[in-house]
């Protein structure tokens, strides 16, 4: 019975979206009644959705706090974690973004928040995403063999577009214009690289666009029907 | 943001990270850690500040000290917004299905509609003109070669081989057992890698902009400490 | 047979003496100042260039600035880039961000500039704050965003109400804007195109990371998107068509010299395992 009202909000929901884009704004002189209330149910929807927001921390806390009672392996790094929520949550409650009318332990708090955002956060996860590049280099250098054509064709792209889209192709450029005739100086660098972008790449992108917009379909009308697997057994 | 506070912990994150480098060690995992706590918890309060403050709570309080009474509506938010907590409980997580299917249905709705508003667009953009005499100033014969026209038809060309040859590459209910077909198949491999040559410029790019960002910062700090001295 | 060996070392060589190499590579342009070359723009950043000559003084942009942590290098100079063309060209802008710390880096770009350029807040520009995407859908969001901007936002991020705000009583709707620019790591296409463009008829632009710049050369090549700034490189050659050089063309020198050690390693690399191999055979 419970899952049955799961299913049915469930298609309700769709309905609703589906109704709002297909009938027309007015419907014999009468307003369309799902349009004219779509403001509302998408801030419902925002405040719902915010509202889930802290299963996350919660989990993460818990999980976190075991260990670190529990002082078995990595229990300082429960507990940095939670110290560093507090200090997070305590410096985000209580900073100002206008310190010269605040207190001093607004302003306290200020400093700290941007030392603890804009430094430690902001250090930690840009460099993250910087390692990658390091990574990225030796498995090019183990992992990138050319020994098919179809492995050729690729590093030969990646060159191209690599090339074209830093100064060294823009230099690379400038020798070809020295050197090749008039006729043959689409050969430049950039020139190929934006042929690549624009033609093979273009096409190869439409052809995935369309083929994950007849999934997304698919998948879109299993989840309205409540048709999907894990719907089912729940 | 140049306070030295938020320049030293910017500097003793970045190496620790950078650390990892050289093998996994107690300083990364305890700067991971720390700055997952602190994401959290800045980003459980910009919850409340910028979401649930401004849309939910505030009609709720306008409406208690004597404003409009709808905004005493938003009480009945804690219902569905409260089922999402039986989540955190094996034994109850089945009392949490009307508000998952609830998005799950908003999601296949709006879907339908985004995807029909996407796709229409790109098939007429897909189509290219394959005739030259069709084009613009057409095709005249005394300057067949230098017609800027015969060169986009070929490029058309290409593209059409390449959009057909890729799709037909990922339907993989249709036997590739003739030389047609595995031709077609094979072209089409060959221009998917030819893509993803192209998003491998491009990925390598994206990467190392972070690590430039950050050797920059390092690089001022450094240069900055010195000059100070 | 000793080349085959040194040749066959490159191959079996510790990574971290890869990195190390890497670093000292990327060390260069710090150290040495390189001028850069004349190249031509292409049609991304070019597209967003002409949409912005179509729009005249005093007309009023949608700017979506939806990047933080992870994606701060690329959008950083592409809307550092933009917003100093904007205020060149006395074109108002109101911006908004759908990710938590989006308004604040944002402001951390755009204050500095407007308050060079002599644009006030509330009557030039206005931040509109962060608006939380239902569920993470963006298509909900931008819907009834612009079908009625007051009634889904009524206030911007300091708390005014948008009604006592000069610059929102001109803008109410899509239809009041002259384009949407969307800064972001990968915005939302069918959000942008489907919901912005094809409903709404507005005409939209993107900056996003390069990693995401191919996927979107489908809708500029159907004429959905109007342009394209790509990482770092999109915003560099927007500054050199504005003339005004920032964050894109510093960051340069270093692709270039990034890029051609990681071709440098796949040569390398293949080299030595080709030695390696035939070393192998001759043993």
């Amino acid at each position: 019975m419970y899952k049955n009202l799961a299913k049915a909000i469930t298609f309700g929901a769709g309905l609703y979206y589906l109704l709002e884009f297909l009938l027309p704004a007015k419907i014999g002189g009468v307003a369309n009644p799902f349009t004219e209330c779509y403001g509302t149910v998408t801030i419902f929807l925002m405040v719902l959705g915010a509202m889930a927001f802290f299963l996350g921390p919660i989990n993460l806390v818990r999980g976190e706090y075991k260990q670190f009672i529990s002082f078995k392996k990595g229990w300082v790094e429960s507990l940095v974690f939670l110290v560093a929520l507090v200090m997070g949550i305590v410096t985000a409650s209580f900073r100002s973004d206008d310190p010269s009318t605040a207190t001093k332990f607004v302003k306290v708090m200020s400093v700290a928040y941007n030392g603890l955002f804009y430094g430690a956060q902001l250090g930690f996860y840009v460099t993250s995403m910087g390692l990658i590049s390091f990574y990225l280099v030796s498995a090019a250098h183990r992992a990138f063999l050319l020994n098919t054509v179809e492995s050729g064709l690729m590093m030969a792209a990646a060159t191209i577009v690599m090339l074209g889209l830093t100064p060294a192709g823009d230099y690379l450029n400038q020798v070809i214009l020295a050197i090749l005739p008039a006729k043959l100086q689409w050969l430049q660098v950039g020139t190929v690289a934006q042929w690549i972008l624009s033609t093979p790449n273009t096409a190869v992108q439409k052809a995935v666009i369309f083929g994950a917009c007849g999934g997304a379909f698919a998948a879109g009308m299993r989840n309205w029907l409540s048709l999907e697997r894990s719907m089912e057994q729940q | 943001m140049n306070h030295p506070l938020t320049l030293w912990l910017g500097v003793i994150f970045t190496l620790a990270v950078l650390s990892y480098l050289v093998k996994d060690n107690a300083l990364y995992r305890l700067a991971q850690k720390a700055a997952m706590g602190i994401g959290v918890g800045i980003l459980a309060v910009q919850t409340w500040q910028q979401v649930l403050d401004p849309y939910w709570w505030t009609p709720i309080k306008t409406a208690l000290t004597g404003g409009p009474a709808s905004g005493l509506f938003w009480l009945l938010a804690l219902i569905p917004g409260g089922l999402w907590y039986c989540q955190m409980s094996k034994k109850w997580f089945w009392v949490s299905q009307p508000v998952l299917g609830l998005f799950i249905g908003v999601a296949a709705g709006i879907t339908f509609k985004t995807q029909i508003l996407l796709i229409l667009p790109q098939i007429g953009a897909t189509l290219r003109p394959l005739n030259p005499w069709a084009l613009p100033g057409g095709l005249p014969w005394d300057h067949f070669w230098e017609n800027g026209n015969l060169w986009t038809v070929l490029d058309n060309a290409v593209f059409l081989l390449a959009f057909f040859t890729a799709l037909f590459y990922f339907l993989f209910t249709i036997k590739a057992d003739n030389r047609v077909t595995a031709g077609s198949r094979r072209f089409g491999r060959m221009m998917i890698m030819v893509a993803l040559g192209a998003m491998f410029g491009n990925t390598a790019m994206t990467r190392m902009s972070f690590l430039i960002e950050r050797m920059q910062f390092l690089f001022d700090f450094f240069a900055g400490l010195f000059q100070a001295k | 047979m000793k080349t085959l060996r040194i040749l066959a070392r490159f191959y079996h060589l510790n990574p971290r003496w890869l990195y190390l190499a890497f670093t000292i590579v990327l060390l260069i342009p710090l150290l040495v100042a390189i001028p850069k070359p004349e190249f031509k723009a292409s049609r991304g950043p070019l597209g967003v260039y002409k949409v912005l000559d179509g729009c005249p003084p005093g007309g009023v942009i949608l700017l979506d600035s939806s990047w933080d942590l992870g994606a701060k290098p690329e959008s950083l100079s592409q809307l550092e880039c933009f917003v100093n063309d904007l205020c060149r060209r006395k074109i108002k802008f109101v911006m908004f961000s759908t990710v938590f710390f989006g308004p604040i880096f944002a402001q951390d770009v755009i204050r500095p500039i407007a308050e060079a350029s002599g644009y006030k807040y509330g009557e030039d520009w206005v931040d509109l704050g962060f608006l939380k995407p239902p569920n993470d859908n963006m298509s909900l969001l931008l819907d009834a965003f612009l079908r009625d901007i007051p009634g889904t936002r009524p206030v911007d991020f300091f708390g005014t109400p948008v009604k006592d705000i000069p610059i929102m009583r001109r803008v109410k709707t899509a239809k009041d804007f002259n384009m949407a620019m969307t800064i972001s790591y990968a915005p939302d296409p069918a959000a942008w195109l489907g919901i912005g463009k094809s409903q709404h008829g507005m005409t939209v632009a993107f900056g996003s990371a390069a990693i995401m710049a191919p996927y979107y050369y489908a809708f500029l090549d159907s004429g959905q998107l109007s342009g394209l700034l790509a990482g770092n490189r999109g915003a560099y050659e927007y500054e050199s068509l504005t003339g005004m050089y920032g964050l894109g063309s510093k960051a340069m020198m270093f692709f270039a010299f990034g890029l051609c050690f990681l071709i440098f390693a796949v040569l390398m690399g293949n080299l030595g395992f080709w030695a390696s191999a035939r070393l192998r055979s001759k043993s």
